[in-house]
């Protein structure tokens, strides 16, 4: 059997980014398994704490609570053993690696997880390939299969991050939302069907108690290519202006209007959004997991796709996203995160991988000096997105 | 050092290999766009060479001549009219069997690209039928060195259509995805066949369910049994196996060509994308038919009409760059497959029409099962486009 230049050079890249994820687990826990030293950055420093004195309260009980569950996780030993465990076995049934580690209790609520949403993609999956895609079943199943797949793959993920000990290297989330962010930066973008590659990328946002006002404008450098949004979002649960939450986890909604012109191409679409996403910190479900947290983002929108010549047209978006992300360094201490994710939307900068997914990513911010930072990102799809930005925070 | 610190360094050192080749990934289907640049040329060195015209046919088989036997060339044609060019380096018998063909075919001869005539006449190529009516054998008796311009054409390929409608109508079918069903696909060609109106079969790929070797062996059993010429692209099925397995049988992936003043535009979109390469080569064939009727085919639907699902090209991006193009283009009628069921729709006020009724798995509750499409043309106008039912 041949094999085309094209796909082995994706299989190699593949391969190869594979390889590195496991690399960087392994490493994370190979340095989880060396005697830790007396300061663990993972414990409340008192820099840590003076920093977090706005929230005290809630934070002091935050803190509490966490360090029982620390006591009632003790069993878990990270290191490479369990790292391969997870890495290798645990991509069949999850909680490998914990169930090496010593942590039994971890290793069985992520099977849980894992069998629970194998199970839902199942009850969403099955009804839509038995009815060949049916026009009727898209809208209610295919959010259904995208969520257990979500609490699928990232049960995996969290396994490895608990079994390469990543609490080690993980910080704390901030506890309040600040007045205002903002960030300016530059994305390139290598999408073989068009001509922008440099685009200019800026935006803010502005909380109000629960809600919260957010623009973003990417400007292409040398062709006609612009994207506007603007946002307005409520958040009922986690972190607020003025309302410090117990952690990093939230429910947020927001509504959405877009503008994407594409001037070198002859049509503009514009789109209204409604979406919905959660964050989840996964130190509520085990100390082996602190510091680390899992999202899930689910919509609708319309999109209606203006062409220069002919007839516009309306189309319906489904909006999904789910991710798996670390904070760092301490709230007033280089607070920030990283996370990785799956975003299913096809007409964004990465677009789709394939026929019938979205783009991949990892992106990252961190606050390295007051109200300074730095932020960037890489998305993975049709198209290859890169992006670095400086941000600016308003406390 | 630390073997933390070494394997962080290992996988930063990977990653950043990664990132530096996942840019091949990113046009999939550029292989398949080169060798169709290879399609349609063959060379027994030091005999003879034959080069089709735009690759319309493919050259599936040459062998040399002998003292007894003549040189013989298997065209499978992927067009209803191509030319080639035949260079014999002596003067030798040929026979050329030309494969998927319309019923009404004729090889005759053209002028030589010197503008001068060639040494034979339409009178000395004999026609023998083959064993069915897309085949046909050819002979005749080349002369030494000097290049032929053969063309294998029914006798109204060249009709223009006439802009006021006058001309006489013609029809062609559209079909898609069979995959699992091909075994019972013979009884959506028993039906085709008893049309006899029809005048050739346009597919929007998805013809295997996992593009094995057995399975284009019985394809092409099974197109024996069509009394029509059937010409397709790819779906993302084809891409399940070597695409080399569809190129090596049928030569191109993306086809253009012309009948009866009608252009037609087959893209390859089993990627869910469509190259650059053949966006340039599309952007050319849609200024040539500009002020022609056109009618473009490709695989997956660039936008689902059920947005939600996304049965569509993996960048909706793309996919409105490609109806803008064709908007700009003025294409008359798009026909995709990919969605197993049957719908018409408009982009950017081009009609569309997704027809996946070749027998794969149906989509339920739609009222449809398997069908294929008619398209009636009159002169420069599309007259009806209409479903035809085969359960």
């Amino acid at each position: 059997m041949s094999i085309t230049a094209s796909r082995l050079r994706c299989v190699r890249a593949s391969v190869i980014a594979a390889t590195a994820l496991a690399a960087l687990a392994l490493a994370i826990g190979s340095a989880a398994a060396q005697p830790a030293p007396a300061s663990d950055a993972a414990l409340p420093t008192p820099a840590a704490a003076a920093a977090t004195s706005a929230a005290s309260a809630t934070a002091d009980s935050a803190d509490t609570a966490r360090d029982d569950s620390d006591k009632a996780g003790d069993a878990m030993q990270p290191g490479v053993l369990p790292t391969l465990g997870a890495l290798g076995p645990g991509l069949i049934v999850r909680g490998l690696g914990h169930r090496i580690g010593g942590d039994p209790r971890t290793a069985k609520r992520l099977l849980w997880v894992q069998l629970g949403g194998l199970g839902t993609a199942l009850v969403g999956a099955i009804p839509f390939a038995a009815t060949g895609a049916s026009r009727r079943l898209a809208t209610p199943t295919l959010p259904v299969i995208i969520a257990g797949s979500s609490a699928f793959l990232l049960s995996w993920v969290a396994d490895v991050y608990g079994s390469a000990g990543g609490p080690a290297i993980a910080g704390r989330p901030r506890l309040t939302a600040p007045a205002t962010e903002a960030h300016a930066g530059y994305l390139y973008v290598y999408d073989p069907q068009f001509d922008y590659q440099h685009l200019l990328d800026v935006g803010a946002r502005a909380h109000l108690g629960s809600w919260h006002l957010d623009a973003t404008a990417n400007v292409a450098v040398g062709a006609d290519h612009q994207r506007l949004r603007a946002s307005v979002g409520y958040r009922p649960l986690g972190p607020r202006r003025g309302q410090p939450g117990s952690d990093g986890s939230y429910l947020e909604i927001d509504g959405s209007l877009g503008l994407v012109r594409f001037g070198d191409d002859g049509f503009d679409t514009y789109s209204g959004e409604l979406f919905a996403i959660g964050r989840y910190d996964l130190a509520r479900m085990a100390p082996s997991l602190r510091g680390a947290f899992v999202d899930l983002g689910l919509g609708l929108g319309i999109q209606l796709t203006n062409y220069q010549v002919g007839d516009s047209d309306v189309a319906t978006l489904l909006l999904a996203e789910f991710g798996f992300g670390v904070y760092l360094g301490e709230p007033g201490a280089m607070p920030g995160e990283v996370r990785v994710y799956y975003d299913h939307r096809r007409d964004s900068l990465a677009s789709g991988a394939s026929g019938f997914s979205g783009s991949f990513g990892v992106a990252g911010e961190l606050m390295v000096s007051g109200p300074w930072g730095v932020g960037a990102q890489v998305d993975l799809g049709a198209a290859l997105v890169a992006g670095a930005s400086l941000l600016y925070t308003m406390p | 050092m630390r073997p933390g610190r070494a394997l962080t360094g290992i996988a930063c050192l990977v990653t950043a290999s990664a990132l530096g080749l996942t840019p091949g990934c990113f046009r999939a289907g550029e292989d398949r766009a080169l060798s169709d640049l290879d399609i349609g040329r063959a060379e027994l060195s030091g005999v003879a060479a034959i080069e089709v015209e735009d690759g319309l046919a493919h050259v599936r088989d040459m062998t040399p001549p002998s003292a007894t036997t003549p040189g013989r060339v298997l065209l499978r044609g992927a067009a209803p009219s191509f030319s080639f060019t035949l260079t014999s380096d002596t003067a030798s018998d040929w026979e050329i069997t030309a494969d998927n063909i319309m019923p009404d075919a004729l090889m005759s001869v053209l002028d030589g690209d010197a503008g001068s005539p060639s040494d034979i006449t339409d009178d000395d190529i004999a026609v023998i039928d083959g064993p069915r009516p897309t085949v046909r054998v050819f002979r005749f008796t080349a002369p030494a060195g000097v290049p032929i311009e053969l063309r294998v054409a029914p006798p109204d390929a060249e009709a223009d259509g006439d802009p006021d409608g006058s001309d006489e109508p013609w029809r062609f079918a559209v079909m898609g995805d069979v995959q699992s069903a091909m075994p019972e696909v013979h009884e959506v060609f028993e039906r085709i066949n008893l049309d006899p109106t029809i005048r050739f079969v346009v597919s929007t790929g998805d013809i295997t369910e996992s593009a094995g070797i057995g399975e284009y062996s019985l394809w092409e059993q099974q197109l024996s049994r069509l009394d029509v010429p059937y010409f397709s692209t790819i779906g993302n099925h084809e891409l399940m196996g070597p695409h080399q397995r569809w190129s090596e049988r049928f030569g191109r992936f993306n086809v253009h060509f012309r009948f009866r003043g009608a252009a037609f535009s087959l893209v390859d979109s089993g990627d869910a994308s469509v190259d650059p390469l053949v966006f340039d080569w599309l952007d050319e064939w849609l200024q040539a038919a500009r002020d022609d009727v056109h009618f473009f085919f490709t695989h997956f639907p660039p936008i689902d009409p059920v947005g939600t699902r996304g049965g569509s090209f993996r960048s909706a991006t793309e996919a409105h760059k490609l109806v803008a193009a064709l908007a700009v283009g003025r294409v008359d009628v798009t026909f995709y497959g990919h969605i197993h069921s049957y719908y018409a729709y408009a982009n950017a006020g081009i009609p569309a029409y997704i027809s996946g009724g070749g027998g794969a798995i149906p989509e339920r509750w739609d009222g449809i099962g398997r069908h294929f499409l008619t398209v009636d043309v009159v002169g420069q106008r599309v007259e009806n486009v209409a479903v035809v039912r085969v359960d």
